[in-house]
């Protein structure tokens, strides 16, 4: 196993701090670099660059690193819950939850358009807390948890289909929502995700010396002084609070839960308490390299990343696929 | 050490274990015998207090599913049958046996038991290695010494030897006897029926979720117990061992 690694942590925060600004710099209108240090230092004669700089691609930055750590987070605490490395939000509900309660709302006529964001959130928790309902009725194990949240979720994606064939033009706003973008996100709508984030970040960090027993299996966890039921709805429940923070910013963002945990362990190794914030770093890092490729290569026009994540999520699961992760389920 | 007072179990519907009452005495190596599906492992999984029952589980005047978790991990310790292969070192596996006593990192102390465990199971020379890197049996030597490390007074240890070559299995009963020595009190649950009354002073022996012999290795040979419910023979050697075939 691999043990110190403190320049790797430091090459992670050097290479989303250099994306930060490849973010911030480039995007459908181009911004040269002397422009752009003026710019970003608000020097006079630049109030238009500026402008771009700070209400268009500094709140889009955050919600890239916002998402990228949230999603990455649920995923890593996920695969430690269920010991399955093919774990990712999707599976405790967080997408199919939030889209329904996205859909339902598009679908009802005064809703306010606003408060999607916070019907995601709520549609992804609520999600979450009836499969850890149903999984606690059978014992809240490993598989139970795996096999409710693919009922619960089918559950929900049959209602999110019947909402859909109901209103046509509810689908079109759906499916928005549904790739997943980081484009028109503003400032304001990231200090609820930013906060719940960043705290569910911080407890998974405490919890992570404990979430390290789970890979021994209940039993030892048990014997070592481990409340592995109560540790797992605890698992569950922050890694639905930041995916779906995530989740009600940006969109259905697919694959950055699967695939950063997976990058992550490949740096540090199996140990939670490296692989955590790891793992938060990785997605960052992964969400902003995406959307920077979406805006760089399409420009003047942009890719959501979302389509880029599933570009690049779909090969990569494949190949943990053919290299043998799912025998690890 | 353990007092067990009429208990039961449940598997689903299925009532495995039946009004059972036994003592596990303080200080000795008890060996839990019986048939495949007799309730060993069933019964093991209550005395650690990870399967619900009916019935007492008495250390001294407490009952232990009452005690809480962390407090009960620094008096009993658990080592169940199928132990998981994971992409910790041997070092980093013995040393999860203090989690009951940390609350943020290992002490010198705490680094120092870890050492004398792994030094006590003989794996010193493995201690860097992954555990997806060594032998089943190196394996349960390692969780061996999580179990010393975890320094409870009861080690309950589920079928240890099963998957062990015949020099390793005696190593690691060897390294439970020792245990036992310094005052450890040990119940397995042991197939291995010549090893078991070999190593064991006391037997527990199951049939049909029922106790049906407990009692010291001696008094267990003499009755004949084995040999009715297992359905084995027993043969005495020159030197006084018993064989059962």
């Amino acid at each position: 196993m691999k043990t110190k690694r403190p320049l790797l942590f430091l090459s992670l925060g050097a290479a989303l701090i250099a994306l930060i600004l490849l973010s911030m710099r480039f995007g459908s209108v181009f911004i040269d670099g002397k422009s752009f240090l003026s710019a970003l230092l608000r020097r006079e004669g630049f109030a238009a660059q500026s402008a771009i700089i700070y209400t268009l691609r500094l709140p889009r930055t955050c919600a890239g690193i916002l998402a990228g750590a949230g999603l990455g987070l649920s995923g890593v605490l996920l695969q430690s819950v269920t010991d399955n490395k093919m774990a990712s939000p999707g599976l405790i509900g967080v997408n199919s939850g939030a889209g329904f309660a996205v859909i339902l709302a598009l679908s009802l006529p005064f809703f306010p358009i606003g408060l999607i964001p916070i019907a995601a959130f709520g549609g992804a928790f609520l999600a979450t807390l009836a499969i850890i309902a149903i999984a606690g009725r059978m014992g809240m194990t490993k598989n139970t948890v795996v096999l409710s949240g693919i009922a619960f979720s089918a559950i929900l994606s049959a209602g999110i289909s019947l909402l859909s064939l109901l209103d046509a033009d509810v689908l079109v706003n759906y499916n928005a929502f549904s790739v997943g973008s980081l484009a028109g996100v503003e400032a304001k709508g990231l200090v609820l995700p930013a906060i719940l984030i960043i705290l569910s970040l911080i407890a998974a960090t405490f919890a992570a010396r404990r979430i390290n027993l789970l890979a021994l299996g209940a039993p030892i966890a048990s014997s070592l002084g481990v409340r592995v039921k109560a540790l797992r709805v605890i698992c569950m429940l922050l890694a639905s609070a930041a995916a779906g923070a995530a989740v009600s910013a940006v969109g259905l963002l697919g694959f950055v839960g699967l695939m950063s945990p997976h990058i992550a362990r490949a740096l540090v190794g199996a140990d939670a308490r490296k692989l955590i914030p790891c793992t938060a770093l990785v997605g960052a890092d992964l969400v902003l390299a995406a959307d920077l490729c979406g805006r760089v290569i399409f420009a003047p026009g942009e890719m959501p990343v979302g389509v880029l994540m599933a570009l690049l999520g779909a090969p990569f699961f494949l190949g943990i696929l053919l290299k043998g992760g799912h025998r690890d389920a | 050490m353990l007092k067990i007072e009429n208990l039961s179990a449940f598997y689903g519907k299925k009532q495995v274990l039946f009004d059972l009452s036994f003592n596990l005495e303080r200080g000795k190596f008890t060996a839990i015998l019986g048939k495949n599906g007799s309730g060993k492992s069933s019964l093991l999984s209550c005395l650690a207090s990870q399967k619900r029952y009916s019935g007492k589980i008495l250390l001294g005047e407490r009952e232990i599913s009452e005690i809480p978790p962390r407090e009960r991990a620094k008096i009993i310790s658990c080592l169940p049958q199928n132990l998981p292969l994971t992409q910790f070192s041997v070092r980093e596996t013995v040393a999860f046996g203090r989690e009951p006593y940390i609350s943020f990192k290992l002490t010198d102390s705490d680094n120092e038991i870890v050492e004398k465990s792994i030094e006590k199971c003989g794996i010193s020379h493995l201690k860097d290695k992954v555990l997806t890197e060594i032998s089943g049996g190196e394996r349960q030597m390692a969780y061996l010494a999580m179990t010393l490390a975890q320094d409870a007074d009861i080690l309950l240890l589920d079928e240890p030897t099963t998957y062990m070559d015949a020099p390793n299995a005696r190593e690691f009963l060897s390294t439970l006897k020792q245990a036992q020595s310094e005052g450890k009190t040990v119940a397995a649950v042991m197939h291995d029926l010549t090893a078991a009354v070999k190593y064991a002073d006391d037997i527990l022996l199951i049939d049909g979720g029922k106790v049906v012999f407990a009692g010291t290795r001696e008094e267990c040979i003499k009755s004949g117990a084995i040999e009715h419910v297992m359905g084995v023979e027993k043969h005495s050697l020159d030197d006084g061992a018993v064989v059962f075939i």
